[in-house]
């Protein structure tokens, strides 16, 4: 067959293609695809942290990781991070490089997609553990207090390895604001058992934050305060779960942090971590709702 | 160290940390030999003609300026150990602290960053004191805000500057440009830590390392951690000798390699070959 014009002419040489930047890890909260790929391949604990709006979730987070930087931690070492950026922008509003005269912290908005912070820890022995770390926003628990079906599609609670119920200690202080507080929690916490998105083989805390401000002008010590709370939620919720158990933080100032080492501990204990099955095959989505396949640790 | 394999090492390092000024010493000291105990010259590798003027700058005490960005200039040596004999190919780019400053906001290295980096086993890591910058908790700063405002004029706190990459501090900023390289690199990648301009913090009695802990926890902390991945060994280096208004003082060395300071450890000596010594120590272990 007679070549054709358009088959024997030569082509012009292709120009070599432009070399592209080679991308790094981008730095952003990891989305639950990330995660999945850090949880599958090394040791891993998810940490959901719940509580409303002004509960101390944020500030929390960002003064654990200032701690590390400041080598105010004892126990434990920072051996790397996916998230610097976004933990150095988490830390901005409390440093003079806002240009602020009070501090701050920058409230997580209420989204969709499922955002997690990563801190890879050693303990003294040199044992790593992978910490991904959710502080979803407070009206994200609202929704899911109020509704049961809205609770089941918070599907994280699932592979979370310890979800921490943050108190705000200041109001819990105030007869006032102490009330509804407490109502809020338990109902919370409430939602996600009836909801089955914690069971038996969860592990719970309520933490109580700002436990520097955790006294009245009536003078009820700290532990008066916090003891009728733990009572009423052992009575209520502490058959229902594998573990609960109550803690306390104080980051302010940073220099004076109480109970921060304690809950990293409790955070990164191995006694109870189960090794990582072959989990099913990833769905690619980001969403808060749609990732997390329940961690064997919890049964499967 | 006894093959003819080039060893080629990153300098790794934020702008104004002192990786030219490095250099142009490095250089003087195994060409000219007039350190016993150093790494010596064997030959040269191509251009020397951008060492060399680096070199001329050094002896006369002369600010060196900052690379380029873009401008990558490689230093190819073959040298001599004095202690065995033993030799060894030395690869050292001279890259811009601008390139890096660019990785960490970009996110991403450059093609030509990309293939000086593959195949590289170690690292120089430059940190200037006086360029260190650290986080400050506006906690931290309120009593001094507080005397130095009158009563009344504190700026309001709804004012908030935005949040950019140059806000983020010196620690960090190295312990990505370090995780950066790890995640690229197959196997340990080995982390020579140059405190560089050592003449000004010498005095607070501190080790290199133990100066690194305190003013850099993050990084002290990371490095640690990991040093299996990253083997490191802190320096501190003046290579210069001391600050460059103080020339007729720096002048008066008998030669121009007794004016550097190198710590190692404890020890203090002229010997700026001593950070390259450990590094082609590493990849002979």
């Amino acid at each position: 067959m007679p070549k054709t014009e358009e088959t024997t002419a030569e082509k012009p040489a292709a120009a070599p293609p432009t070399p592209k930047p080679i991308p790094m890890s981008p730095g952003y909260e990891l989305s639950g695809t990330t995660a999945l790929s850090i949880t599958r391949a090394k040791l891993a604990r998810v940490i959901m942290l719940a509580g409303p709006v002004g509960s101390g979730k944020t500030t929390l987070l960002s003064s654990i990781y200032e701690l590390f930087g400041k080598g105010l931690i004892r126990g434990y070492s920072f051996a790397g991070s996916e998230t610097l950026p976004v933990m150095e922008l988490r830390c901005h509003l409390s440093r003079i490089a806002s240009e602020r005269a009070e501090a701050d912290t920058e409230r997580t908005k209420l989204d969709e997609a499922l955002k997690l912070l990563h801190l890879h820890l050693a303990d003294g022995n040199g044992k790593k553990t992978h910490l991904l770390m959710s502080d979803p926003s407070g009206e994200a628990f609202r929704i899911a207090r109020d509704s049961t079906d809205e609770c089941r599609k918070l599907t994280i609670l699932r592979r979370a390895d310890v979800v921490v119920f943050c108190l705000d200690g200041s109001g819990l202080s105030k007869r006032r604001t102490r009330p509804g507080i407490v109502a809020d929690a338990r109902a919370l916490l409430r939602s996600m058992l009836d909801a089955g998105m914690l069971d038996g083989s969860s592990h719970a805390q309520v933490l109580f934050t700002k436990s520097d401000q955790l006294v009245n002008p009536e003078g009820e010590t700290e532990a008066e305060l916090t003891a009728e709370i733990e009572r009423d939620f052992r009575a209520n919720f502490e058959s229902r779960l594998r573990r609960l158990e109550f803690r306390r933080t104080s980051v302010k100032p940073l220099a004076s942090a109480a109970g921060i080492e304690e809950l990293l501990a409790s955070w990164v204990e191995r006694d109870e971590l189960a090794p990582l099955q072959i989990a099913p095959p990833l769905r690619e989505s980001s969403r808060m709702y749609d990732c997390f396949p329940r961690s064997p640790a919890h049964g499967g | 160290m006894a093959d003819n394999e080039a060893r080629r090492f990153l300098v790794i390092g934020l702008p104004d940390m002192g990786k030219t000024t490095f250099l142009a010493a490095l250089w003087h000291v195994v060409e000219s030999k007039e350190i016993g105990s150093a790494l010596q010259l064997v030959n040269v590798e191509g251009n020397r003609e951008y060492i060399g003027k680096l070199r001329e700058k050094w002896i006369a005490c002369e600010a060196l300026g900052r690379t380029a960005q873009g401008q990558i200039s490689v230093i190819q040596m073959r040298l001599r150990a004095a202690a065995d004999g033993a030799e060894a190919n030395l690869a050292l780019p001279d890259v811009s602290g601008e390139t890096f400053r660019t990785q960490l906001r970009d996110r991403a290295w450059t093609p030509e960053y990309a293939q000086l980096a593959a195949g590289v086993a170690g690292a120089l890591v430059f940190i200037h004191p006086d360029e260190v910058t650290e986080p400050v908790r506006i906690e931290e700063a309120a009593p001094l805000a507080a005397a130095i405002a009158p009563e009344g004029t504190a700026e309001g706190a709804g004012a908030a500057k935005a949040w950019t990459h140059d806000d983020i501090p010196t620690q960090v900023n190295i312990v990505e440009l370090l995780q950066f390289h790890r995640a690229r690199t197959p196997g340990p990648f080995s982390v020579g830590i140059v405190v560089s301009a050592w003449d000004l913090v010498a005095a607070q009695g501190k080790t290199p390392a133990e100066w690194l802990d305190a003013t850099l926890p993050l990084l002290g902390q990371f490095l640690r951690s990991n040093v299996d991945e990253l083997p490191f060994k802190v320096f501190g280096v003046s290579a210069q000798g001391g600050e460059l208004n103080a020339v007729d003082r720096l002048m008066a060395a008998a030669k121009p390699s007794e004016r550097i300071q190198v710590a190692d450890d404890r020890e203090i000596s002229h010997d700026i070959t001593r950070p390259i010594s450990w590094l082609l120590k590493t990849q002979t272990n």
